[in-house]
C-alpha cells in the first residue's frame, strides 16, 4: 500500500514538473509585458518587481494595436464566409452522390499535406495581377479557401453522425430544406460546429506565411507585425511581449473552449478519442 | 428543389473556390517551374524545359538545405515521438484534474510560431535570456544558443539544435495527445492480464501497448514529418535561416528562391521536388509501420 501510495506522488510529482517546463516560457512572455526596461534586463532576472502599463499605453500609442484590428478583422470575415460554404458542402457531400464526388473528397483531405509555399507563389504571382495583394479581400479570400477544405472535411464527419431518418422525417412534415437545415440540423451538430469555428478562428489568427506575403503595410496583420519588429533599432522586449500577450491571449481562451474536440480537428478526423 | 442539382447548390461554392484558388495555382505553378520566370521582370519568361530541375537537382546548394532539413526532421520528430510517449504514459488513465492538464499542455501548438519563436528568442538571448540564466547558475556555462558553434547532440550547431528544442516544445503535445487517445483505446482486460502475469514494465510496452496503439503511432509520425517539412513561421522568426545557413531549411529556401532573387521557376520546381518527396516518405512509413 505504501508503495502504490509513494508511485502516486512520484507521478504526480513529474506532471506538475512537466507543466511547469511546458508553461514557464509563457508565463515569463506575459510577466515581461508588465515589466519596466530596468527590470527587463536585469541579472538576475527579477522574479517580483512592480507591474506598469508603460508597455501597453507603447503598444496602442505606436499604433501596433492596428495590426491586432487587421487580424480581427480578416479572421471575423473569412471564419464567417468559411463556415457558411463549409457546413454546405458537408451536408452535400455526406447525403448527395454525384460524380466525382470521391476524387473531391480526396482532393480536400491531400490539401492537408499540402506545404503552402507551393501554392504561395502562383497566388503572389495571380494576386499581383489582380491587383489584390495588399487588399483585404485577397487575405479573406485565401483564408477562406484554405479553411474550407478543413472545415468541409470536417463538418462531414459531424453531418454523418446525424441519422438520415431525420432528413426524411422533416422532408415527410413538408420542411423546406433551408428551413431543416437551419432548425433541425444546426442545432444537432452544434457543438461540432463551434469547435470547427474555433479551430478556423485560431488558423487564420496564427497565420504567417500568407500574410507576409500578401499584406500591405496598411492591411498587416498582427503576425506580421510581430515578425517584422526585428527591423526596428534593437528590441524593445518589453513592448514585444505585450502585443504577443495581447495576440496570443485570445487563443489560449478559445483552447479552453474547444479542447474537446481538438485532436479529431487536428488530424482531420483520423483520430478520435 | 430538383434533387439532380441539389448537391450542385450545396458543394458548388467550395469546389469552385478550390478550382480557383487551389487547383489553378497548383497547375499553373507545374507549369511555371518549367519556365525561366521573374515577376520583377515581366519580359522575361522563358520556356527551358526541365533545365529547372536539372540544375536544382544537381545543385550542392540544394542538397545541404535537404540535408539541414533532414537533420531537423529526424531530430524534432524523434524528440517529439519520445517525449510525447513519456508524456501519454505519464497522463495515461484517470486523475484529478486530467482534463486541465491536458489542455494546458495543448498550449504551446495552439499559439501561433511566430508568437512561439520570437519569446524563444527573448529566453535564448546570449546576455539577458532566462535560459542562460538557468545552464548559469546549474552549470556554470553561458551557450551561444543562436550561434553557429557545434553542440553536444551529435555535433549539430546550437542554432539548429535551438530550433529543434522550440519545434519540440511546440509539437511533443500534439504526439501525446494522439498516443493518449490510442493509449485510452487499449482494453481494461489486456491491462489486468498483464498485471497478473506479472510482466515488467518494458515487456508490456514492448508486447502489450506498442502493437496494440501501432496504427495511432503511425498517423502522428506520418503527420508530424509531412509538418515539419512545412516548418517556415518557426525559422523565419527564430534566425531567419542563420547565422549563415545553418537552419535554412527547404522551405526558407524556396521562400529565398522566389522573394529574395525572384527566380519564380526554380523556386516552383524546388517545391515540386519537395512535393514529391513528402509523397513518397508517406509511402514508405506506411509500408514499412503498417505491415
Amino acid at each position: 500500500m505504501h508503495l502504490r501510495e509513494l508511485i502516486r506522488v512520484i507521478r504526480y510529482a513529474m506532471i506538475i514538473i512537466t507543466l511547469i517546463i511546458y508553461l514557464f516560457p509563457i508565463y515569463w512572455i506575459f510577466v515581461t509585458a508588465f515589466k519596466r526596461r530596468i527590470d527587463i534586463f536585469a541579472l538576475p532576472p527579477r522574479w517580483i518587481f512592480t507591474p506598469t502599463l508603460d508597455n501597453l499605453y507603447e503598444v496602442i500609442n505606436s499604433g501596433m494595436i492596428y495590426s491586432i484590428l487587421n487580424s480581427a478583422i480578416i479572421t471575423g470575415i473569412s471564419v464567417i464566409i468559411s463556415i457558411i460554404l463549409s457546413t454546405l458542402a458537408a451536408y452535400g457531400f455526406s447525403r448527395y452522390d454525384f460524380k466525382g464526388k470521391d476524387l473531391w473528397l480526396f482532393y480536400i483531405i491531400s490539401t492537408r499535406m499540402m506545404p503552402p509555399i507551393v501554392v504561395v507563389i502562383p497566388i503572389y504571382i495571380m494576386f499581383s495581377i489582380l491587383h489584390l495583394k495588399g487588399t483585404y479581400i485577397g487575405l479573406i479570400t485565401m483564408y477562406t479557401v484554405m479553411n474550407i477544405a478543413f472545415g468541409t472535411w470536417i463538418m462531414k464527419g459531424f453531418v454523418d453522425e446525424v441519422p438520415k431518418d431525420i432528413d426524411e422525417a422533416a422532408e415527410i412534415d413538408g420542411y423546406p430544406k433551408w428551413k431543416f437545415l437551419l432548425k433541425v440540423l444546426l442545432p444537432i451538430i452544434r457543438p461540432g460546429l463551434t469547435a470547427t469555428i474555433i479551430l478556423m478562428i485560431i488558423f487564420v489568427w496564427n497565420e504567417f506565411l500568407f500574410a507576409l506575403l500578401l499584406s500591405s503595410t496598411n492591411t498587416r496583420p498582427a503576425s506580421v507585425a510581430l515578425a517584422s519588429i526585428r527591423g526596428e533599432r534593437g528590441f524593445n522586449w518589453g513592448r514585444v511581449a505585450m502585443l504577443e500577450t495581447i495576440y496570443i491571449l485570445p487563443v489560449i481562451i478559445l483552447v479552453f473552449l474547444v479542447q474537446k474536440h481538438l485532436l479529431r480537428a487536428m488530424t482531420f478526423g483520423t483520430v478520435r478519442e | 428543389m430538383n434533387e439532380r442539382y441539389a448537391p450542385l447548390i450545396f458543394v458548388g461554392p467550395v469546389i469552385l473556390l478550390l478550382m480557383a484558388f487551389n487547383i489553378f495555382p497548383l497547375i499553373w505553378s507545374l507549369g511555371l517551374s518549367f519556365y525561366q520566370y521573374s515577376i520583377m521582370r515581366a519580359r522575361l519568361l522563358r520556356f527551358v524545359g526541365l533545365e529547372n530541375y536539372v540544375r536544382l537537382l544537381s545543385d550542392p546548394e540544394v542538397w545541404i538545405r535537404f540535408q539541414i532539413t533532414g537533420k531537423f526532421i529526424v531530430l524534432a520528430v524523434g524528440l517529439e515521438f519520445l517525449i510525447g510517449f513519456a508524456m501519454a504514459l505519464l497522463l495515461r488513465g484517470e486523475f484529478k484534474g486530467k482534463r486541465i492538464v491536458v489542455t494546458l499542455l495543448l498550449m504551446p501548438m495552439m499559439i501561433a510560431p511566430v508568437a512561439t519563436a520570437l519569446f524563444f528568442r527573448y529566453l535564448f538571448d546570449r546576455n539577458w535570456g532566462i535560459i542562460n540564466y538557468f545552464t548559469s547558475k546549474l552549470f556554470g556555462i553561458q551557450i551561444y544558443w543562436l550561434g553557429a558553434d557545434p553542440s553536444p547532440l551529435l555535433g549539430i550547431e546550437y542554432a539548429l539544435l535551438s530550433l529543434v528544442l522550440v519545434d519540440v516544445w511546440m509539437w511533443s503535445p500534439f504526439m501525446m495527445l494522439i498516443i493518449l487517445a490510442g493509449l485510452s483505446a487499449i482494453p481494461r482486460e489486456v491491462f489486468e492480464v498483464a498485471e497478473l502475469d506479472r510482466i515488467s514494465f518494458v515487456n508490456k510496452l514492448r508486447y502489450v501497448i506498442i502493437p496494440y496503439i501501432r496504427p495511432v503511432l503511425l498517423i502522428a509520425l506520418v503527420l508530424r514529418t509531412m509538418d515539419a517539412f512545412k516548418t517556415f513561421d518557426t525559422v523565419y522568426v527564430l534566425t531567419a535561416g542563420g547565422p549563415g545557413i545553418t537552419t535554412e531549411l527547404i522551405s526558407v529556401y524556396i521562400y529565398k528562391l522566389a522573394f529574395l532573387w525572384w527566380d519564380m521557376g526554380g523556386a516552383c520546381a524546388l517545391s515540386y521536388i519537395v512535393l514529391a518527396v513528402i509523397v513518397f516518405l508517406t509511402n514508405v512509413y506506411m509500408r514499412y509501420l503498417s505491415r
